[in-house]
């Protein structure tokens, strides 16, 4: 049933400072900036071989010192780490040698580039990358890795990767925005440090240490106090020399702010948002990281937000004026990777989630004002970040599913739609208490992270489901590479002949998927030894409870709670149908035999009669993902299963554990791997997240719901990923958007994790490959995330193409 | 592709051999045997949904009073279920086909191709004597009184053949007269679609309606294929109409 019109969710005109600044936006290019690097290098030199942390903490104050300043023509919040919008800064600390094989390709390079200054490149190559050389993060976990004969499972074949936290920091962070900066700004987390340092005697092992940590969060919290009042002496420098009286009005408001804050604790509306833009903008000067989130802003600001408008010191208009132009700068952070790693964080992506709705610690609803300004604002603005996350419970207000209705119409590719009951179920399980599991943030893409209090890597290693089939068809040998990198099942002969059970099969399976893990967390720990040996982080430190109090650095255990890291598992849908195609085809109906199967996978169902019927029988089997119980008991089994054995592996501070969100890495990982018998051919992207593999959910989107919300979800406590490609055809009605809201209070009933949908026609993409300078500000939901089509890979972009589009509700 | 084995009818029709031997998956049988028992468990497995948005099932064409019996059982088994119900029918049946079948319905929409009786013979095969005597019992106050159906009218807008001033005013000036108690819930004007084009191509067959690259293809339609001119915007039929109802009458265009 239609409506008389047509009519789509009103998109408002943006107020026009921010038509200005988004017109202006899309003019810069993404760079590459080194004042970081020059002034940690110059640190380094001089004071090499002093303690780690003091040493950090000098660096990070130096940084500071020297960081341009940058502020644009239009805007009310300031504060940018490299000096311009969208330009990354480089730690040659964490790692250096991808930048230097890369460094007259980085701006022309297919995924992601970089513009980078010749005279940059030069300062580089003679000052930088030498000093560094030996001495890097990735350096030395690569010496570890192979050290512990790990390098052929990892960096040598891609099966499992540990890029992410070799070649850059730690972050991942909630930072104590609420809890910490909000009640002490950093003056006052300065004096608590010295108050505790007063307390210490260097002349015991066990404080020493932690006069070290203590110091190195003083110089941070210096640097950052410094650095606020360079933009707050800059922005009044530049008001003499402004003409116009209203910007130079604005001036002078924003450097009176940056006066106050973040040393001093916010005191207004204003303040608060550009005490939390400062941090994440400036945590940055730490070290190279992602995912560092703002977490319930709706929440924490609120009460300012509410003082301000009741006592007249801001009209609404310029309350939602300020959001916009609060929303507008996390899409000026950048974070710089090698040309391999992007291909798992494909987009330029900085992963800022900001979460809006939910339950309070009480358990009620705590939706407000804010919360509707902020998606408001969100979707008109019609940006990548910060990705919004609306938290949803039983009792989410009926304006508040509909609101969430719309800005997912506006076809954005967020909100991400996280389930309150389930990551609080995720969170307790972790051992937090009642009251902070339900005050959870979302960090990075999907991982419920309690802010300021919890520290998680939500991962170090990525692998996959769908590699312990080509390990037990082929004995243990990777096909890409041909290493033995699986365990053998028999010295000689035909290692199949003795799974001559299913039952026998699938714990032949499981048995490599159990050694896989393992190796997931021997790396883990590598690479968490050496960030805590050799890269402390006390900014971000001091922003997490209770490290001061300790005296110790998060990656020490500092943290009030320390969870994690995870594992992340791509292919859940991958595991299911081949697992069910082998039951199926195998076991039950003997149409083939295993070794026929081994051998049509070998040769990518190619090369003879017999592969090509065997491939047809495969790809015709039953699939995840249309609500056919039998195939969906194998998606469920398997992160029962892999819940089970990862939280059964130490990490350094606490238990892995299991993340089945993909980001992009459902790419490079398929790249790696041989055909499998659910009829993926070889090379092929491998299903993201625990979504139905692309094109094979097509019994439509109810069925492809009840299938996904089948398994027990909150056992992947880092974090998962559900997308939806829809049409937006269906839900830019009024009618849709109740259909819309319909399926997602069904999703919510089925006790369903996360869902979130991309929004798009087919035609849109296919055309947009065609002519990319039509859709420059096009946004898809990648993974975790949203990003500009335009500026993915073709290969991406293929991808995206490829998932089912779907074209009915029922 | 068609079936050498058609004579073959244990398996509907065909043999299904040309299935199993095609090498790129490109055939296919649409339409599967199932018992009212299989068709309410698929239709159940999606019950939170129901639950969620009020909705239900609808039984389409076809047309769905072709089989009533199966239908009729179907929609009980819904009814008892908790699940809404609905048809879509063109309402050429005896009347108490339809009587039997709305005990069992919340909502059904009707098909009301055109008022003149020798143009409705013309294009549809069929005279629509029966169906015009079948819309004005269903809205009747005696059967509405015995029964919960919803009923809603739907001309599906045809370029040339029925979507004239004079078809809309009459439908409206007929609805009016017969909806003296206001039972019917909206007349509903649907736009001619072309998703019937790719489904005639698999079938071998060639397509005859209004499309975008019609202009040749016209030329060897079968007698009897109406000129496909579009004369009003579905936005002037919906102003047509109501101004003939009186007013009376919602109307839906999408």
């Amino acid at each position: 049933m239609s409506n008389n019109n047509k009519e789509s969710p009103k998109t408002c005109p943006l107020p026009p400072r921010l038509e200005k600044m988004r017109e202006e936006y899309f003019t810069h290019k993404p760079s590459i900036s080194i004042h970081r690097a020059r002034a940690f290098t110059e640190v380094a030199r001089e004071h090499w071989g002093l303690n780690p942390k003091v040493l950090k903490g000098k660096c990070i104050y130096h940084a500071c010192e020297t960081a341009p300043i940058y502020i644009g023509k239009h805007e009310l919040i300031v504060g940018l780490s490299g000096g311009r919008p969208r330009a990354g800064i480089f730690s040659p600390d964490v790692s250096w040698r991808w930048l230097a094989k890369e460094i007259d390709t980085i701006d022309t390079r297919k995924v992601d580039p970089y513009e980078l200054a010749d005279i940059d490149r030069q300062i580089l190559k003679n000052e930088i990358f030498p000093f560094w050389k030996g001495r890097s993060v990735d350096e030395i976990c690569y010496k570890n890795l192979e050290e512990l004969g790990l390098l052929s499972m990892t960096f040598e074949s891609g099966v499992v990767d540990c890029e992410v936290k070799t070649t850059s920091g730690g972050g991942d962070l909630c930072p104590g925005y609420a809890n910490i900066l909000f009640k002490l700004g950093f003056s006052g987390i300065k004096r608590r440090a010295e108050e505790r340092l007063a307390t210490l005697r260097p002349e015991i092992p066990q404080e020493i240490d932690q006069i070290y940590f203590l110091k190195a969060v003083v110089q941070s919290c210096n640097g950052m106090m410094l650095l606020a009042r360079r933009y707050s002496d800059a922005a009044e420098c530049m008001s003499r020399n402004e003409s116009d009286p209203q910007r130079k009005k604005e001036l002078l408001e924003i450097s009176a702010v940056l006066k106050r804050v973040p040393e001093f604790p916010p005191s207004s509306f204003r303040e608060a948002l550009q005490t939390v833009w400062f941090g994440q903008a400036m945590l940055y000067q730490e070290e190279i990281t992602a995912g560092t989130s703002p977490g319930r802003v709706d929440q924490y600001i609120y009460p300012y937000f509410q003082q301000d408008l009741a006592s007249g010191k801001i009209t609404l208009a310029e309350a939602e004026e300020l959001v916009y132009c609060f929303l507008f700068k996390f899409n000026e952070n950048a974070w710089p990777l090698s040309e391999f790693a992007s291909k798992y964080f494909t987009g330029y992506m900085p992963y800022q989630n900001l979460v809006v709705g939910g339950v309070d610690e009480k358990g009620k609803d705590a939706t407000n004002d804010l919360t509707y300004l902020i998606m408001n604002c969100s979707k008109n603005l019609r940006m990548f970040q910060p990705t919004l996350t609306a938290r949803i419970h039983q009792h989410s207000p009926e304006e508040y599913w509909e609101k969430i209705a719309e800005v997912i119409s506006a076809g954005l590719g967020f909100p991400n739609v996280q389930t309150d009951e389930v990551a609080i179920k995720a969170l307790l399980s972790l051992g937090l208490p009642l009251e902070d599991a339900r005050n959870y943030s979302i960090m990075g893409c999907t991982e419920p992270q309690m802010a300021g209090k919890q520290v998680r890597w939500a991962s170090a290693t990525y692998t996959n489901f769908a590699i312990p089939f080509e390990f037990v068809l082929n004995n243990g040998v990777h096909r890409a590479s041909g290493k033995q990198l699986g365990l053998a099942l028999a010295e000689h002969g035909d290692h199949l002949s003795k799974l001559d059970t299913f039952e026998k099969f699938e714990s032949a399976i499981k048995e490599q998927l159990k050694h896989i893990l393992k190796v997931c967390g021997v790396c883990t720990l590598v690479i968490q030894k050496v960030h805590q040996q050799y890269q402390p982080k006390p900014l971000g430190s001091s922003l997490i409870e209770d490290c001061i109090e300790r005296g110790k650095d998060y990656m020490e255990g500092g943290a009030r709670y320390n969870t994690g890291p995870g594992i992340v598992c791509v292919g859940t849908a991958e595991y299911a149908n081949s697992m069910y195609a082998i039951k199926k085809l195998v076991y039950d109906e003997k149409k083939v035999t295993l070794q026929e199967l081994a051998a049509a996978t070998a040769s990518n169902f190619e090369g003879s009669e017999r592969n090509r019927d065997i491939y047809k029988l495969c790809i015709t089997a039953s699939k995840y993902g249309n609500d056919i119980p039998a195939v969906d008991y194998f998606a469920k089994d398997i992160i029962d299963f892999a819940y089970t054995e990862i939280r059964k592996i130490p990490g350094l501070l606490a238990p892995l554990e299991l993340s089945t969100l993909s980001v992009s890495s459902n790419v490079p990982q398929g790249e790696v791997i041989g055909a499998l018998p659910s009829g993926r051919k070889a090379g092929k992207p491998l299903s993201d997240g625990v979504s139905p593999t692309q094109g094979t959910d097509t019994s439509g989107i109810t069925a492809a719901i009840k299938s996904v919300d089948g398994s027990e979800l909150w056992k992947s406590t880092d974090g998962t990923l559900y997308n939806v490609t829809i049409n937006p055809e269906l839900i830019n009605t009024p009618e849709g958007r109740k259909n819309l809201v319909a399926l997602l209070k069904g999703h919510h009933q089925l006790g369903g994790a996360q869902i979130q949908f991309n929004c798009i026609k087919r035609e849109t993409l296919l055309d947009a490959q065609q002519h990319p300078e039509k859709y420059r500000s096009l946004m898809v939901r990648v993974a975790g995330y949203s990003a500009y089509f335009t500026e993915l890979t073709k290969e991406l972009q293929d991808d995206i193409i490829s998932r089912t589009e779907q074209k009915h509700f029922s | 592709h068609r079936c050498q084995n058609y004579n073959d009818l244990s398996n509907g029709g065909s043999c299904q051999r040309c299935i199993d031997i095609c090498p790129n998956i490109a055939l296919k049988i649409s339409g599967e045997e199932k018992s009212v028992e299989q068709v309410l468990s698929v239709v159940a497995q999606d019950q939170v949904f129901y639950q969620t948005s009020g909705g239900g099932i609808t039984l389409g064409g076809g047309d769905p009073l072709m089989q009533h019996s199966f239908a009729q059982a179907l929609l009980k088994k819904c009814r008892e279920s908790g699940i809404s119900t609905a048809i879509e029918t063109a309402a050429n049946v005896d009347w108490k086909i339809i009587e039997d079948t709305i005990s069992d319905l919340d909502w059904i929409f009707v098909d009301l191709k055109h008022m003149n009786g020798e143009q409705h013979q013309k294009y549809t095969g069929v005279h629509n004597r029966l169906i015009l005597k079948n819309i004005e019992r269903l809205l009747d106050p005696n059967v509405v009184a015995t029964s919960s159906v919803s009923v809603v009218i739907r001309i599906p807008l045809i370029p040339g053949f029925n979507d004239c001033e004079s078809n809309i005013a009459n439908t409206a000036k007929f609805l009016y007269q017969i909806n003296k108690n206001h039972n019917l819930k909206y007349l509903e004007l649907l736009p001619y679609h072309q998703w019937g084009v790719v489904k005639y191509q698999q079938l071998g067959m060639n397509y005859h309606g209004p499309s975008d690259t019609s202009a040749d293809e016209s030329a060897d339609a079968p007698p009897g294929t109406p000129p496909y001119n579009n004369t009003n915007t579905a936005e002037e039929l919906a102003e047509i109409f109501k101004k003939n109802s009186l007013n009376t009458i919602e109307v839906k265009f999408s």
